[in-house]
């Protein structure tokens, strides 16, 4: 292999990596994660899955070498998945921000200032103040905060995903004064958001709040 | 393309059988052994059990129609919303309130996983509480 050339430049066909993953637990559990190039040893690490794949994407999908190669619509079919992804890969990092550790401006990155908030049973509302001030709410009723997104689904310029969301009833908010139960609840749901220019101008919750108002024992059960 | 066709096949589905109450148009989308969640209704399991459950909330209702907002796919899943409006003139096993008259309405969010180009499971997200507050079974809240 001594007449390889030293100037080798990345091959658009092949690219070889040694990937590490390792899980570190805090506050919340994380995964970082490292590339090392096979072919130069140089190592990149990343703080998390979603910055790892973001790297992949843009060394598979967006090297230069590849231009050309595609139809112009296949290229823009290309864009569009690539934007899905950084925007799904976008929401659940606002939203652990946000839900896991109270860091609401991460939702400026994601929700247009003026995006509208359908969620069942209750009214319709619009402005990002008001998921800002939803999420501030359960914050200050709820403790051991947990919320998992499901898989998202993407097509256009619409996003889907499941999720659930569970906690400690420990606190009082103001859109449903009760006292601390001390209950470990569960609230799930389906959410479909549009987005419009890289953010979420409408937003379509579907929740079992119903579910949620028996386990607080604040609706009783049916049947 | 496959994703497509389960689309129209929803779609077809869902008016045989909530409007028209043709429960075999289940028998081509759904594995025999699927699963429905529909919280905070305990999951029902296989699908004759889903048929029944289907059958039963048909029992308490008249003019069923159905309106679809979006349908989106990505690889085993479908999501899809709409808002399904009947009038309330019989009674369930999952509501045993005597039939109100009432014209009501639920809007709905539906998650399919799909398994050999059928619905293994689906997740139905309903407003079950601004359902219950139509029919004056629960209050409104504030």
């Amino acid at each position: 292999m001594s007449d390889t050339p030293e100037n080798t430049t990345q091959q658009p066909d092949y690219l070889s990596y040694l990937l590490r993953l390792w899980r570190m637990t805090g506050e919340t559990v994380a995964w970082r994660g490292s590339v090392e190039r096979a072919q130069t040893g140089e190592r990149l690490g990343f703080g998390s899955l979603d910055a790892l794949f973001a790297f992949l994407r843009e060394q598979t999908g967006l090297m230069s070498g590849t231009e050309g190669a595609q139809s112009p619509a296949e290229q823009r079919k290309g864009e569009r998945r690539m934007s899905l992804e950084e925007m799904k890969a976008k929401i659940r990092w606002a939203g652990e921000e946000a839900w896991l550790k109270g860091n609401l401006d991460a939702l400026d990155d994601v929700y247009a200032a003026n995006y509208v908030w359908h969620r069942p049973p209750f009214p319709k509302t619009s402005g990002i103040e008001a998921v800002k001030e939803s999420i501030e709410g359960m914050r200050s009723a709820y403790s051991d905060i947990q919320f998992v997104y499901e898989q998202m689904v993407g097509e256009g310029s619409t996003i889907a995903y499941q999720y659930s969301m569970r906690a400690k009833h420990t606190g009082v908010t103001p859109t449903m004064p009760i006292p601390p139960t001390g209950k470990e609840v569960a609230l799930v749901g389906c959410v479909v958001v549009r987005i419009e220019e890289g953010k979420i101008i409408e937003e379509f919750e579907h929740s079992d709040y119903l579910g949620f108002l028996q386990q607080l024992g604040v609706v009783p059960p049916l049947g | 393309m496959l994703i497509e066709e389960l689309k129209t096949k929803i779609r077809w589905a869902n008016r045989e059988v909530w409007v028209k109450g043709n429960l075999d148009a289940m028998d081509e989308l759904y594995h025999a052994d699927c699963v429905l969640h529909s919280p905070p209704l305990p999951d029902v399991r296989g699908l004759d059990a889903v048929k029944e459950h289907v059958a039963g909330i048909r029992s308490a209702y008249s003019d069923a129609q159905i309106t679809y907002a979006e349908m989106l796919g990505e690889g085993n899943r479908i999501v899809y919303r709409y808002t399904w409006r009947a009038r309330h003139t019989g009674q369930s096993q999952t509501l045993p309130i005597p039939p109100t008259g009432k014209e009501v309405g639920m809007a709905k969010c539906v998650a399919v996983r799909i398994v050999d180009g059928q619905i293994a499971e689906e997740f139905e997200y309903a407003d079950y509480m601004g359902f219950l507050q139509q029919l004056g079974v629960v209050p409104p809240l504030g």
